[in-house]
């Protein structure tokens, strides 16, 4: 956080140097004849970050403003401190050596943009767009990058030929579909629905007749009985005879949809198994582009009240201290981009916003010890046995989608947080599930317990467990809604 | 809605001060340059050093009932405010009793921080145009310290469209709060430059 606070204060920094820099880049100008000047394009702005490292563990960070209720209801404040933060280059051990981050190249850097809506599409051709876009690693194919043994691909190439296998697979069986049956299938299921919903409607005129006719309905339903007058019979005698053509359609029906439902799942899984294919190849061209990530770490300690009892008059016994600590290598965003443009909802203009994250983090250990000392810092199964280690991880995230689900940040009139993806709606579902992206999230590897390698890789050894692979595939969010409530 | 112009005024006159403060440093490190020099030098740097400080005694603000929003009297809880407001007809997002200050270079105990134009070489691609520039002049801030924090604080808070930007303790939502106090060492170098 404090970190990030000063990355945010440097670049503030940034303006101001470039206002007091304007009087001596005076004397690198030369006057632009009015050819130069219609060929400039110059429409936005480069970043580059070398050499960076931060590290704040010998300053103090507090965080204030979250309480702890106790067992008589009154709110006590929880201290939380930051006892360790760091921002350094792949391969500082935990922060501990001072390895430089670099971000972005001359020809590759962050870019801020200000863009016009009319050529972005889905977002409103009058508005402004302010685009981020970070640095994308496209030089070489992902074929070169799998070809090079000396790029480590902590075993993504075997997930990727998994995933191009399935995706071949459904290509097949997207081949095998026979493009004439499908549409014969489609015209009967359609022909059937159609049937099935006017014999519906006949049996439902026939009960009407019954009901003006003051016959009970479920003597035409279930028989008139043996003393069922002449009308009653007639009006039994159709309905059952629409009734026998309903079971015909409907096992007509079912029967197409046998070969139906499966044709039309194979149909439906191409996009998804696409895009799980383009997220995995994105982050190969990220791991063959040769750059290394961050290295981020925090630890936060939390002062939380201990009471005798849970019972209303229990008294406090005393403090406890717990320790979290966060530690991630090989930290990148890359190919990502924001946009944030002005739209307008029920009358009022907003703010709505498209976020395309792709980020990979090499590994992500969560400890629940202080491991600034004691056993925790010296002992390192004691250590793993309190580590979660998280490895092999990349999000590609799409939140928003133009106008139609744009990612909406807004302060409630009330006075709540709250970040929403509007609901899909039926004038906008077909654009929706045909062209709205989806996101994946993979982590390669989790497990608890056991000692990661000094220079990364996997953990093991005593108490060492492992929970496999997690993956959230071709996601689509719906609707999203989440507001901060008062306690 | 007098109250509001004072705040303004307050937020205002920080900044120009940073940036005199700035200016003036800056200017001790000048020396004048004749034509010949002028007109030979593709890159000049400027040396920063800088101690930011925001209402770090407290300023006019509001919740001193006297006006007097000194450390003793009110805590300290006086500091700039941001409050704003990103769709019509929302709630308010709110930074607030954002005060203390940071200083960095020679107020720090370090080496100054050097702003500079590079000239930056582009790799060579086999795909750039005969005439496209091999090089571009760049924004360079330079540096390598420490960062020092006293009591730099601030809140982050919401409040209900109906209390308008105003601060209201009854109606103002507080999330969390920050405060730094010590030093970070921070080293970096960061680049800008237009880009197509």
């Amino acid at each position: 956080m404090g970190c990030s606070q000063s990355v945010r204060l440097r670049k503030a920094w940034f303006v101001l140097v470039a206002l007091c820099l304007t009087g001596f880049v005076r004397a690198e100008l030369q006057e632009l004849d009015d050819d130069d000047l219609s060929s400039a394009q110059g429409s936005g702005v480069g970043l580059v970050i070398e050499d960076f490292s931060f590290d704040g563990s010998t300053g103090s960070l507090s965080v204030g403003g979250v309480e702890q209720k106790t067992p008589s209801g009154s709110d006590v404040e929880v201290g939380i401190s930051v006892t360790r933060l760091y921002l350094k280059g792949e391969g500082s051990r935990r922060g501990i050596d001072d390895v430089r981050y670099g971000f972005g190249s001359i020809e590759n850097p962050l870019r801020l943009d200000i863009l016009s809506g009319s050529d972005i599409a889905n977002v409103p051709d009058t508005s402004t767009v302010l685009q981020v876009a970070w640095p994308t690693y496209q030089e070489r194919s992902v074929d070169e990058v799998l070809n090079d043994n000396s790029v480590d691909l902590n075993g993504l190439d075997g997930l990727l030929a998994e995933r191009r296998v399935a995706l071949q697979d459904n290509l097949a069986a997207v081949a095998a579909i026979n493009p004439t049956d499908l549409a014969r299938w489609e015209a009967e299921a359609a022909v059937r629905n159609a049937e099935i919903a006017r014999l519906n409607a006949l049996r439902e005129d026939v009960l009407d007749r019954a009901r003006d006719a003051g016959i009970d309905i479920e003597d035409i339903t279930d028989g008139c009985g043996l003393f069922g007058s002449r009308a009653c019979r007639r009006l039994r005698d159709e309905y059952q005879e629409y009734g026998d053509d309903l079971q015909d359609e409907r096992t007509a029906l079912s029967s197409v949809l046998e070969d139906l439902t499966p044709a039309r799942r194979t149909l439906s899984q191409t996009p998804g198994r696409e895009a799980q294919v383009k997220s995995i190849e994105g982050v190969i061209q990220r791991l063959g582009g040769g750059i290394s990530g961050a290295d981020v770490g925090i630890s936060f300690s939390y002062e939380v009240a201990d009471f005798s009892s849970l019972a209303s008059d229990a008294t406090q016994t005393g403090t406890r201290v717990d320790h979290h600590s966060y530690d991630l290598t090989g930290v990148d965003i890359y190919g990502t981009s924001l946009r944030l443009f002005g739209n307008s909802r029920a009358g009022k203009r907003t703010l709505d916003g498209e976020l395309d994250l792709k980020l990979y983090v090499k590994s992500l250990d969560l400890t629940s010890c202080d491991i600034s000392q004691g056993a925790c810092l010296n002992n390192p199964v004691y250590r793993g046995n309190r580590t979660y280690y998280f490895s092999d991880i990349f999000f590609d995230l799409r939140l928003g989608y133009g106008t139609i689900q744009p990612l909406e940040f807004a302060v409630t009139p009330e006075g709540h947080i709250n970040l929403r993806l509007a609901p899909v709606t039926s004038a906008t579902a077909a654009d929706f599930y045909a062209n709205s992206p989806k996101s994946n999230i993979y982590i390669g590897h989790v497990d608890h317990g056991g000692v990661r390698p000094a220079g990364g890789g996997l953990p093991s050894g005593s108490g060492h467990q492992s929970f496999g692979a997690s993956e959230v595939a071709g996601l689509r969010i719906q609707y999203l809604d989440v507001t901060t409530h008062d306690l | 809605m007098k109250k509001q112009i004072i705040k303004k005024i307050a937020v205002t006159s920080c900044f120009l001060s940073i940036s005199c403060f700035f200016s003036g440093l800056a200017q001790a490190e000048l020396e004048a340059l004749d034509d010949d020099m002028l007109s030979g030098s593709t890159a000049q740097g400027v040396t920063l050093s800088g101690n930011f400080s925001l209402n770090e005694n407290g300023g006019p603000l509001w919740r001193a009932p006297d006006g007097n929003c000194s450390v003793s009297t009110n805590n300290g809880e006086c500091g700039t405010r941001i409050a704003i407001q990103e769709d019509e007809g929302s709630g308010w997002i709110i930074l607030d009793i954002f005060q203390g200050s940071l200083a960095f270079g020679s107020y720090a105990n370090s080496d100054p921080m050097v702003l500079s134009i590079e000239e930056r070489q582009i790799a060579d691609n086999p795909n750039t145009p005969e005439n496209e520039a091999r090089s571009l002049d760049v924004i360079s801030a330079d540096y390598e310290g420490r960062l020092e924090y006293e009591n730099l604080s601030l809140k982050i808070a919401s409040q209900p469209l109906n209390q308008g930007p105003e601060p209201n303790p009854a109606s103002q939502r507080d999330l969390m709060s920050l405060n730094f106090n010590g030093y970070s060492t921070f080293t970096g170098n960061l680049l800008l430059f237009p880009v197509d």
